[in-house]
């Protein structure tokens, strides 16, 4: 193995190398992508395969024509639909994020509070349900909330209820399945951040006079940030773009972008359409990722002098 | 200078009427039935710098945590100024700690960390910022307020963990190996420091250490730990010259010991028949030790006399082969053979260039000694 590289000349610990391969991958898998959904979203519709214009044309006089059509933008601009389905998404990925930030935080500050070896096996229950099918997952909701489901039959059984209760086909459903389904990405990264916390700086606070919850407000908390913040974008940038949760547990009043870029694209077949949406997403995005990406610089620095 | 006669000069633990300022009354601590601090009472007074040394697992540690509060005793009392804080926890204590690895809040800078305990405390903002410019000052750290942590080396931390947990006056304050992690040269300079500063502010200090030398120049008392047990708690130079054990007087530099036989003893001296010396060692003072039990005879190799020609004494005398010299600088330790095989160590100041020296190598020497250098151990 030594000797073919060597014979190659590759030494893939090199400088070049170790810049080289994460921006290659980079742009093998997100620059390029992106920039073909972007060329999408400026080209005309069209009928045939594949359903738009082509951006750039040579005419058979040798004339080069690049046509950039804004007007997908400017239709999404049209219809309030569109933004509704932008703010619904947000306002469902933020719950879906609070509520996993709330179950998730404690959780993952009993992990990192347990002994070494109970925190394995706590590890591998979090990480357990990834190894049944999501989908799967999601659909066995349905099982559980329906008007028929489990919870619905064992109150009416219970005689607590005389109707099942709408719990499923709406908002609530959808949250409810983005915190289950994504809870691991906040627990994950909020772990890696808690146990790295030196456990006698809350024996330092508590030294200097401050009480259990003063302690944990000034001192983990705000140590536990980045993991906060890992862990949020972590669960809302996917969230954000859900498609399977909403389809399957929000029923025809959630309308999530993810929803909406699907039906452009296959229901519709407006490509054009649903790659501006897509952009417009992504635009939305970038700011929480900036945001991530100081907050990550940051502990960096607070890391390097330990 | 004129020096401040302070409260401690007065050494209140020679006193009985002293009314001691820390209290610790059979205090034990039990870790899933292993006792880390068995039966411990211990009494301590104000301005005292009181240290405690042992090695590590003694139990050294569990005690100061449960002093600071972090750790519950399973047995036993603890006062501190006369007041019952056994059962308080940490935040409630007017105790405060230095920890060994300084534990600077990592997310605030030198002034914040200072300035939280007074927080705490909700101290006028005002008055917060006197007294953290005050403590600053007192450990030479003014122009570090506005840094980071990790922006300080680790001399600087150490102060400004000192400064932490001076902010608040502490009725008692306590310092887990507060030298361990700097270097040497700046061990010995911060050991001074440290006692100025003690003494400047009053407050009482124990701390714990491994560091028997830097037990011994720091400390106004020391109590000398092992397996949870104390086994002796005096000045430094009462632990060093009449350990009361075999077990501190190990621990505490090094020293040479003669097994032997109590063939006389009265109130002012113990002859002993020993036959690794092969002469009778008197010891210049009494022990609990009848006639016909076994003890040891112990010196410390300072104060073995080396020489080619034989004493002018018929005790405390004995024979041996050099078989190794120690050059340490100021000092040299030579390492005698006896005939029974033992190796004794006697360590003269180098008064003569190396070159010069009268005892080298594989010289018949005679080691000696005056009685009341040598003392008698029966634990």
């Amino acid at each position: 193995m030594k000797s073919i590289l060597q014979k190659l000349k590759l030494n893939f610990t090199s400088p070049f190398w170790v810049t080289v391969i994460p921006f290659g991958w980079l742009l093998l898998f997100f620059l390029i992508p992106f920039l073909i959904v972007l060329k999408i979203s400026l080209s005309d519709l069209k009928f045939g395969l594949p359903p738009y214009a082509p951006l750039i044309e040579w005419t058979s006089e040798g004339l080069l024509i690049i046509k950039i059509n804004l007007t997908n933008y400017t239709f999404i601009g049209t219809d309030s639909l569109y933004l509704f389905a932008y703010l619904d998404s947000l306002a469902i990925a933020l719950l879906g994020t609070i509520g996993c930030l709330c179950i998730g935080y404690p959780m993952a500050y009993g992990i990192a509070k347990a002994s070494p070896s109970k925190r394995t096996i706590l590890l591998m229950l979090i990480i357990l349900p990834f190894w049944t099918s999501f989908l799967l997952r999601v659909y066995a909701w349905i099982g559980i909330l329906s008007p028929q489901g489990y919870i619905n039959t064992l109150l009416i059984n219970l005689g607590l209820i005389s109707s099942p209760l709408s719990l499923i086909d709406n908002t609530f459903a959808t949250v409810l399945g983005i915190i289950y389904c994504y809870l691991p990405f906040m627990i994950l990264p909020l772990y890696a951040f808690l146990e790295k916390i030196d456990h006698t700086l809350l024996e330092a606070a508590y030294d200097l006079g401050a009480r259990p919850f003063q302690a944990f407000i000034r001192i983990i908390w705000p140590l536990s940030r980045p993991g906060v913040i890992a862990g949020s974008l972590l669960v809302f940038i996917p969230a954000v773009g859900e498609f399977v949760i909403p389809e399957l547990l929000g029923g025809s009043q959630t309308l999530m972008i993810g929803k909406v870029i699907w039906n452009e694209f296959f229901t519709n077949r407006t490509w054009p359409v649903a790659a501006a949406l897509a952009v417009i997403m992504l635009v939305f995005l970038i700011l929480p990722i900036a945001i991530f990406q100081r907050y990550q610089e940051q502990q960096v620095r607070f890391l390097d002098a330990e | 200078m004129k020096q401040k006669q302070r409260r401690i000069d007065l050494q209140p633990w020679q006193d009985s009427k002293a009314k001691p300022y820390i209290h610790l009354e059979g205090v034990s601590k039990e870790f899933n039935g292993v006792l880390a601090v068995d039966d411990v009472t211990l009494s301590i007074f104000q301005e005292e710098f009181f240290s405690l040394l042992g090695p590590s697992g003694c139990g050294k540690t569990t005690l100061l945590r449960m002093l600071s509060g972090f750790e519950m005793p399973t047995k036993g009392k603890i006062y501190i100024d006369g007041v019952d804080v056994t059962r308080r926890p940490a935040y409630d204590r007017p105790v405060n700690m230095m920890f060994q690895s300084y534990a600077l809040f990592p997310h605030m800078t030198v002034e914040q960390n200072i300035a939280f305990g007074l927080k705490q405390e909700r101290i006028p903002r005002a008055e917060i910022q006197e007294r953290v410019k005050e403590v600053l000052k007192l450990v030479q750290m003014e122009k570090y307020g506005s840094r980071a942590p990790h922006q300080l080396s680790g001399g600087q931390k150490q102060r400004v963990a000192l400064a932490r947990s001076l902010v608040k006056r502490p009725k008692l304050l306590l310092l887990d190996e507060p030298l361990a992690a700097l270097d040497k040269r700046l061990r010995e300079q911060t050991q001074f420091e440290l006692v100025n500063i003690q003494e400047k502010v009053g407050i009482t200090f124990i701390m714990v250490t491994h560091d028997q030398e830097e037990a011994m120049t720091m400390s106004t008392r020391l109590g000398v730990m092992d397996h949870g047990r104390l086994r002796q708690v005096s000045t430094p130079n009462e632990v060093y010259e009449y350990p009361n054990s075999e077990y501190v007087a190990d621990f505490i530099g090094s020293i040479n010991k003669f097994e032997g036989l109590v063939t006389e003893v009265d109130d002012n001296h113990i002859l002993v028949d020993s036959e690794e010396t092969g002469s009778e060692l008197y010891v210049g003072h009494s022990a609990d030790a009848p006639v016909g039990s076994h003890v040891k005879v112990a010196i410390r190799p300072e104060k073995m006399m080396i020489d080619h020609a034989a004493p002018n004494q018929k005790k405390n005398v004995t024979k041996g082969i050099v078989r190794d010299i120690g050059y340490l600088g100021d000092v040299s330790i030579y390492h005698v053979e006896l005939k029974s095989g033992k190796i004794v160590l006697a360590t003269q100041p180098n008064l003569v260039r190396l070159a010069e020296r009268p005892v080298t190598w594989d010289d018949t020497v005679y080691l000696f000694w005056r009685a009341e250098n040598s003392i008698v151990l029966t634990a």
